[in-house]
């Protein structure tokens, strides 16, 4: 009962205070009499430039400085020198990884891809390839000589095919081979492997897959290489990787016929292909020595010829619309020359 | 067998067509009464490139290889929009000296493509030798397997195959002859004429009258 009574009491005091408007302003004495004297005129204070008093003054903000024209030129062109601490990791010594590339161009995984297919081609192929990894514009230092670099840290070993890739940049890729190689290997033959593998490359948009695309057809051109070392002759161009694969995976049809057929049923196919090579040649040969000849029967001339009178169709070929027999001439002549 | 000119039928050995009263001098008249020279592939109206020309050729050498009797000849020209590629084909045939054929083909043994290029119109002929064994159906026939390859303008392509489509008809007819030659030697020899019959049916009653006293002789 106590609580009802409380709680009727808090609301009838609650709604007193809400019913209850807030005082409204009045007139100074001093504010009235500036006012009547025109001194002072309401909302003038908007309409002054003057910061009020109690504002704190705005501070002007000085333009913050951009990049000067060098610092731009600096930023849009890649630094094309090689930093000296990783020349030593270059050049110094034979690498002992397939993917050299002490820079970091490449992240961990795509180096470890690249990696493990060159490891693969090494197993696969008794050249070897090495791939040095540059950046897009960066140069070979001059003091470099690539060329003596090579021989002198693959003269012995294995043989090599070294290539300086220029990730982003194949076309400017460059290949040397081992001196074991160079006798053997024309440098029209190293400049083809190198067109078809930069050409492979190029078909690719992302900088990595250039490189794998790279990598692979040179594996290819590697491949045709060893063969010619072992005499045969390399093809001008290798068109495909999957070709390419497919040609040394799959054996020949001799190599596959003599595994599916067993040696016994040798003689008998070869009897029946041979009976049926025979009987095709021979099928040719009496259709080619055919002739046809016609009985000669005697013929009284008509209309006055004496050696044709035989007339045959005449048909029309103006109308593609209309097929050939309503388009069969059967009008005399005289008739349409009338 | 038709007239050239009025497309009636005529009979055996007709000295001049009983409805028109077509002859080959009328031919004559149009084209010309004396022989012209040129060769079996005649391009007067130019439609053919060389190459085009030399398969054109190449098949009608095979024809005549096939054939050692017969010979296809080819001419294209324009005629100035006036038919008269029935009378053209029956005049050449019979005023032409192709002079790349050996002599023993004589133009009885020949068959003739003419290609009007004016009127887009081709026609076929043939002399009396093939009389037996062609007839307008299979003229018809060759042209018609021609006829897609001339409305898109392949001339030598439809002479190509009109030509084999010809060889392919003639192959059959002459197994056909082979076996049964009467057959065919019946389309045009003459029938026996209505007198003879006359005579050979009296002459049997003749003998029959003469041999009939001998059996009354006979007889007791």
């Amino acid at each position: 009962m106590r609580r009802r009574f409380l709680i009727a009491w808090l609301t009838i005091s609650s709604l007193q205070a809400a019913n209850v408007e807030p005082s409204l302003p009045s007139w100074d004495d001093a504010d009235r009499a500036a006012v009547k004297a025109g001194k002072w005129l309401p909302g003038s204070s908007l309409l002054t430039d003057e910061v009020p008093a109690d504002e704190p003054p705005v501070e002007k903000q000085e333009p913050l400085p951009g990049p000067t024209p060098e610092e731009l030129a600096v930023e849009q062109t890649p630094p094309t020198q090689i930093p000296d601490k990783y020349l030593g990791a270059y050049f110094n010594e034979r690498p002992t990884s397939f993917l050299i590339d002490p820079q970091k161009l490449l992240t961990s995984q795509q180096y470890r891809d690249r990696l493990s297919f060159l490891e693969y081609h090494a197993t696969d192929s008794s050249i070897d390839l090495f791939v040095y990894v540059f950046g897009m514009a960066q140069d070979i230092p001059g003091e470099v000589r690539a060329e003596e670099l090579t021989e002198r840290l693959y003269s012995s070993g294995r043989p090599a095919a070294v290539v300086y890739y220029f990730l982003g940049a194949p076309q400017r890729s460059v290949i040397y081979l081992s001196p074991s190689l160079t006798d053997t290997v024309s440098g029209a033959e190293q400049k083809r492997a190198l067109q078809s593998s930069v050409i492979k490359s190029l078909e690719k948009a992302d900088s990595v897959d250039q490189l794998e695309a790279f990598s692979v057809q040179m594996s290819i051109r590697l491949y045709w290489m060893e063969r010619m070392l072992s005499g045969a002759t390399v093809p001008e161009a290798v068109t495909s990787d999957h070709e390419a694969v497919k040609a040394v995976a799959s054996p020949g049809m001799m190599e596959r016929l003599n595994k599916n057929l067993p040696p016994r049923w040798w003689l008998p196919v070869s009897v029946i292909l041979g009976t049926m090579l025979v009987a095709f040649g021979m099928n040719a040969w009496l259709r080619y020595r055919a002739r046809y000849r016609f009985p000669d029967f005697e013929v009284e001339p008509r209309l006055g010829g004496s050696h044709a009178a035989g007339i045959g169709a005449v048909i029309s070929f103006a109308n593609a619309s209309v097929p050939p027999a309503l388009q069969r001439e059967q009008v005399p002549d005289y008739l349409r020359r009338a | 067998m038709k007239c050239p000119r009025c497309v009636q039928r005529i009979h055996r050995a007709a000295g001049g067509c009983p409805h028109c009263g077509f002859t080959l001098a009328d031919a004559d008249a149009l084209f010309g009464a004396e022989d012209v020279k040129l060769r079996t592939l005649t391009d007067a109206a130019g439609l053919m490139r060389r190459e085009e020309q030399r398969r054109v050729e190449s098949a009608m050498h095979r024809f005549n290889r096939l054939f050692p009797q017969l010979f296809v000849a080819v001419h294209t020209g324009a005629f100035k929009g006036v038919s008269n590629l029935r009378q053209f084909g029956f005049w050449l045939l019979n005023r032409a000296v192709f002079e790349d054929l050996p002599v023993d083909r004589l133009n009885e043994a020949g068959v003739l493509i003419a290609i009007d290029a004016d009127a887009k119109a081709a026609g076929m002929s043939f002399g009396y030798a093939l009389d037996a064994f062609l007839e307008e159906e299979d003229t018809f026939l060759c042209l018609s397997r021609a006829h897609a390859y001339w409305l898109e303008g392949r001339h030598a392509d439809g002479l190509v195959k009109a030509i084999e489509q010809l060889t392919i008809i003639l192959k059959k007819r002459s197994r056909q002859v082979r076996r049964d030659p009467e057959r065919f030697e019946r389309k045009v020899t003459r029938p026996p004429q209505v007198d003879a019959l006359v005579q050979k049916i009296r002459g049997g009653r003749k003998v029959e009258k003469e041999e009939a006293p001998k059996d009354r002789e006979v007889s007791p």
